[in-house]
């Protein structure tokens, strides 16, 4: 029955992540299965946001609370704004040998993560300490107090108070659902956000003009890196800020490349969602903006007027959906500090902190070269990017460039910033993990020539 | 696009190699899988946490009223156990002034402002400290 129960809860969170996406997809431009896939990780989003709101009313969570707060968004949206119909479900009939060969080892990657997810508890550390304890912990109070970390609390969550909610409040919504405890179906979560990502990655890179073959081949590429697929299994929120924040890339780099306006719209919610789901997402969120603007100011005059009001637009967009979220962080964990990087970590900073760049580059080098946990993906990345190195800052493929070099130099500065980096470092590998359906895009889009790619429009 | 086919095949020796590999360095994996997919939830768990330690666990839920405090001995600060223990236990709160120690395999641990509460076995037990 939790089984059944689950489904029927994350049904309900996807047909509202649906609704929101019909109203923002006035040209028809997202596909069945991509709106699917889109409107379950929208739509859990929209959940966590309405629980955040909840909790900073004082109000009990139930049910009826969540699903009427969280209805509120899309019913304005879907009754306020011109309905539209869906591009229909293409159900491609031709399939070639070679391309049910990689569906079938795609398929048995994804069948294969469930299996591993589902047969055991939530048992991982940090799914355990930081994710899964929440979530109880919020089920059983029956909501989530705003002293929470303040009151009589197991001293072991206090050093995560200031992590985001999104998964807790994800898994505590099933809960809340099927009315019982069930950490093995709760986990359930991540593995369809492993399928998620699937569904999406193969679909922008037929967006971006690849045919069918080849898209299933660099799809096949992301669900067979293991890494990627055993952190589908573990039940960390790591493959969640994956989805998050590599897709919010990934719409607006094709947003740029004068895709639909929807584009813009599901980039923003998702940007703003991804640092619902982790702390590292405030700076991929500074990414974005980052690549946006060198968008605006590379433009012509004309496009910088336009684009300036977009990228407002998608300003206002982020931080209208972040601000619940930031409020509810700053009132849960007033008096406390996060242990990673901080203020603190910030005013320490001296320059013989540098010094830390050896380790640092060498635990990098570990992950590029170590090809049991991501197969040759690092090799070939590097590979494609001396060969096509002429390319990598043309046309507007330099934004693919442009992003992943500041997420580097982004993480990079966080490790030389954090305190104890030694300890730090072995989350290096968890760390890539955030960007690295960007890494396979990266290596579709530079190593399959343009003349091998439809020119349709994105 | 003849160097693309060599990536793919590559791609492909190494993740099947790899996949294989595991079975043959676990190689109970196979066996563990198929105990995992035929047990009930309650012996899944007893799998995945080690059994005696489940058992302890499932032990301490039911000999602490819900909600006390508990300090834990034993245990590795840090370590997987200490946290998947910890979850269990909720809503029983691990707390520095604890109402009650759980001694996991430790036989020969005593506190002077502690008596004897439950006994689990001759390593592991449960000590109520005096008020």
């Amino acid at each position: 029955m939790s089984y059944l129960g689950t489904l029927a809860a994350l049904f309900i969170s996807t047909l509202y992540g649906f609704l929101v996406l019909r109203s923002l997809d006035k040209e028809k431009d997202i596909f069945f299965l991509e709106s699917l896939a889109l409107s379950y990780g929208i739509g859990l989003g929209l959940i966590s946001l309405a629980m955040t709101l909840i909790a900073l009313a004082g109000v009990k969570f139930s049910v009826f609370s969540i699903l009427t707060v969280s209805l509120f968004v899309p019913l304005m949206m879907f009754f306020t704004k011109p309905k539209t119909g869906i591009k229909g479900p293409s159900i491609p009939v031709n399939f070639k040998p070679f391309e049910f060969l990689f569906l079938g080892f795609i398929s048995w990657e994804v069948i294969y993560a469930f299996f591993r997810c589902l047969i055991k508890p939530v048992e991982s550390y940090d799914a355990v300490a930081h994710w899964a304890f929440k979530a109880k912990a919020i089920y059983l109070f029956g909501g989530l107090p705003l002293d929470i970390f303040r009151r009589p609390a197991p001293a072991d969550l206090i050093f995560t108070a200031d992590y985001p909610w999104l998964l807790p409040f994800s898994q505590a919504y099933i809960y809340n659902f099927i009315n019982n405890f069930d950490d093995f179906v709760s986990k359930m979560i991540i593995p369809l956000f492993f399928l998620a990502c699937i569904i999406l990655f193969y679909r922008l890179l037929k967006r971006r003009g690849l045919n069918r073959l080849h898209s299933l081949v660099f799809t096949f590429f992301l669900a067979s890196i293991p890494q990627f697929n055993n952190y589908a299994t573990i039940g960390y929120a790591d493959l969640v800020l994956g989805f998050y924040y590599s897709f919010s890339f990934l719409y607006l780099y094709l947003w740029f490349r004068n895709g639909s306006k929807a584009f813009l719209f599901i980039s923003g919610i998702l940007t703003a969602l991804a640092v619902y789901t982790k702390c590292e997402g405030m700076p991929l969120l500074l990414v974005n903006f980052t690549v946006f603007l060198i968008f605006v100011f590379s433009g012509k005059p004309f496009d910088k007027r336009k684009n300036t009001k977009n990228f407002i637009i998608y300003l206002l967009l982020v931080v209208a959906l972040l601000i619940p979220a930031l409020v509810l962080k700053k009132i849960t964990s007033v008096g406390l500090e996060n242990h990673t990087i901080n203020t603190l970590a910030l005013s320490g900073f001296q320059f013989g902190n540098i010094k830390r760049m050896p380790m640092i580059l060498y635990s990098y080098q570990k992950q590029f070269f170590g090809i049991k946990r991501w197969n040759i993906l690092w090799i070939l990345f590097f590979g494609t990017a001396i060969c096509r190195f002429k390319k990598l800052l043309e046309s507007d493929k330099k934004y693919l460039t442009i992003g992943i070099s500041l997420i580097f130099a982004g993480y990079t500065a966080v490790f030389i910033l954090s305190p104890g980096p030694q300890e730090d470092l072995r989350t290096v590998s968890r760390l890539f993990l955030h960007f690295l359906p960007l890494i396979v895009f990266f290596v579709a889009e530079f190593l399959i020539p343009d003349r091998m790619k439809t020119d349709r429009k994105t | 696009m003849k160097f693309f086919k060599v990536i793919i095949v590559v791609w492909i020796i190494i993740w099947a190699w790899f996949f294989l590999r595991q079975f043959r360095i676990n190689e109970n994996l196979f066996s563990t899988y198929k105990n995992l997919l035929f047990s009930g939830n309650e012996e899944k768990r007893r799998l995945v946490f080690r059994e005696n330690l489940y058992d302890f666990i499932k032990f301490s839920k039911q000999s602490i009223p819900p909600g006390s405090a508990y300090e834990v001995v034993g245990l590795e600060a840090d370590s997987v156990d200490l946290v998947r223990l910890v979850y269990s236990m909720y809503p029983c709160l691990r707390s520095q002034e604890p109402e009650y120690i759980l001694v996991y395999e430790q036989p020969g641990f005593n506190n002077k402002e502690s008596n004897l509460h439950s006994l689990f076995n001759g390593k592991s037990f449960i000590l109520k400290r005096e008020k």
